[in-house]
């Protein structure tokens, strides 16, 4: 018999099965690592508890301001994968520029972006899914992790740190420190086909990459409610109308409103200043520099931004602009978890990425609904069939088999792969998934994380699938995601 | 940083990979200080770690990297606390 195997097997096959045997034996052992979490009373209880080689694991979170003490050994990042989650500046052709902690890499040319490596997962029960390093009986690979092209797996991907911003002069887009979100623009024919413009192997995130993410976050954070454990985001901001300038200024780089609008804001801020919430006709994302309660006699505040000067008349509203990770905050943070600043108006970093709720929403693509029956695909070169109106076949998509809430509120909880809402029964802003869900009838795309004035409706879990890709609002940018 | 003895005059920057991380040794202010009867150099020692990268195991960026390595072996702020809290050896 082993003869025969030798006859016919070359040496790579016969490696790859003396490999495989090694594997099952290991498993059969219980020798092989793998991190679990287990939620027994969903969605009342949101907390889970850390299973199989996880059981002991802790999650540290820097919560306001970093923590520079060592780690405690049982911290979960030096679990894999969360050990290999490493930020990067690349190039277009996935090449390393330089890795954030190497001594010039604010400096570098490329793409800022988070590489994460591949896993396998067992996700038969929703609420105790499983991760290992190594391909076993109970795992699959991740579609996020398979190339529809080439039928192989691929070792890992890189995922945006950010929100994508647009390469100055170029229709196409990229992810940088201090630059404006690409916003205000459509899915289909703006930010998709710029996201696959930045070369082979890119698209804008997409279901694939959310479903995964998923599995790390609960594992890590053993919680639905992402908020809670990570930060909230940035969700607790000003978008109304009564923030009015009150006393007119002209061409200087201030504005005054009056001290209660003033205590809404604070230094260091984006904002944006136009005759309408929502409006940017007098200047778009500046940051304050400073401000100045009780500046009159009148209760006014003065408050200044950055940049050019610019006259503001009585009436003009101040509202808050996504707020921009600063170098030193990006830097600080390098890939590890929480926010440096107050809860609720900063982005939150999950291990090295950012915003994944909260700030601005970000299209999510791959996945839309037909009046709450859902169709989604992981291969990228269906995406652009998902435009402004229903895709004609739909039988290029596969049909979930869940059917989504028809109407807006808390979801209760997610269900099938890739999980999506399913109920929103049980669900609040503590309870269930502790995010919010949208929905419309009709054909709809999905956006993810809620926006900066979203309060609680915001997490990793809140979904909004109530508005097609040629839909275009300040609210909504998109990550870039790129498979090599 | 240590002081270190070496029985010969080091390479200045020494990078080895180490499955998917590199350590890089760096040497600063060697001194020839041989007896009569031992050949012998004391030098200031850091030690990196960072991802793999090709580039890294080049010594091009010798003082770059030199620079770092005492800059976080006496951090100002957040960013090289943490650094050196991640990246120094």
């Amino acid at each position: 018999m082993a003869e025969n195997i030798l006859n016919l097997a070359t040496y790579e096959q016969m490696e790859e099965l003396v490999k495989q045997m090694t594997l099952l034996r290991q498993y059969t052992m219980g020798e092989l690592e793998a991190l679990g979490v287990e939620f027994t009373a969903m969605p009342a209880t949101v907390t889970g508890t850390r299973t199989l080689d996880a059981s002991s694991s802790t999650l540290r979170v820097n919560a306001g301001s970093m923590n520079t003490d060592p780690y405690p050994t049982t911290d979960i990042r030096y679990k894999f994968p969360f050990n290999e989650i490493r930020t990067a500046k690349i190039t277009a052709d996935f090449e390393v520029v330089r890795w954030i902690d190497e001594p010039d890499f604010l400096d570098a040319d490329g793409i800022i972006a988070v590489r994460l490596s591949k896993a396998y997962i067992d996700v038969r029960d929703i609420y105790n899914p499983v991760l290992r390093r190594d391909k076993t009986p109970d795992c699959i690979l991740p579609p996020l992790f398979y190339d529809y092209e080439t039928q192989s797996e691929r070792d890992y991907v890189w995922v945006g740190a950010d929100k994508s911003v647009k390469v100055l002069g170029e229709n196409k887009l990229t992810c940088a420190l201090g630059e404006a979100y690409y916003t205000n623009v459509r899915e289909d024919t703006v930010l998709r086909p710029y996201s696959e413009a930045v070369g082979d192997g890119w698209s804008q995130a997409d279901i694939a990459l959310r479903d995964y993410l998923r599995i790390l976050i609960l594992i890590a954070g053993a919680s639905h409610n992402t908020q809670a454990v990570f930060g909230r985001g940035v969700c607790d901001l000003r978008y109304n109308a009564s923030d009015v300038v009150t006393v007119e200024t002209l061409t200087s780089n201030f504005v005054v409103v009056s001290d209660a609008t003033g205590a809404l804001y604070n230094v260091n801020e984006w904002v944006n200043l136009g005759n309408a919430v929502g409006n940017t006709g007098k200047f778009a994302q500046r940051k304050i520099t400073l401000k100045e309660a009780n500046y009159d006699t009148l209760g006014n505040t003065r408050i200044t931004v950055d940049g050019a000067v610019f006259t503001s008349s009585v009436g003009n509203v101040l509202w808050h602009a996504p707020q921009l990770i600063s170098d030193e905050d990006f830097m600080a943070m390098g890939n590890e978890c929480g926010y440096i600043g107050t809860d609720g108006r900063v982005p939150v970093s999950f291990f090295g990425i950012w915003n994944l709720w909260g700030n601005v929403w970000e299209w999510c693509d791959g996945f839309f609904h037909v009046d709450s029956v859902p169709y989604f695909t992981y291969d990228p070169s269906k995406y652009s069939l998902i435009g402004a109106s229903q895709p004609a076949d739909l039988s290029q998509f596969t049909q979930h088999s869940v059917v989504m809430p028809s109407s807006n509120g808390y979801c209760g909880q997610f269900a099938g792969t890739p999980a999506i809402p399913s109920t929103l029964s049980g669900g609040s802003d503590s309870a269930g998934m502790c995010d919010y869900f949208y929905t419309a009838s009709g054909y709809r795309a999905l956006r993810v994380g809620g926006s900066l004035a979203d309060g609680s409706f915001a997490g990793f879990f809140a979904w909004y699938v109530d508005s097609t890709p040629s839909s275009a609002s300040w609210t909504i940018g998109s990550r870039l995601l790129g498979r090599p | 940083m240590k002081t270190v003895n070496l029985s010969q005059s080091p390479s200045l920057y020494q990078a080895q990979r180490v499955k998917e991380e590199v350590i890089i040794t760096l040497y600063d202010n060697v001194k020839d200080v041989s007896t009569e009867e031992n050949m012998q150099f004391e030098a200031d020692m850091y030690q990196l770690k960072l991802p793999y990268r090709k580039g890294l195991l080049s010594s091009d960026s010798y003082d770059v990297m030199l620079a770092f390595a005492k800059k976080l072996s006496n951090p100002s702020n957040a960013v090289e606390e943490r650094q050196a809290r991640d990246v120094l050896v």
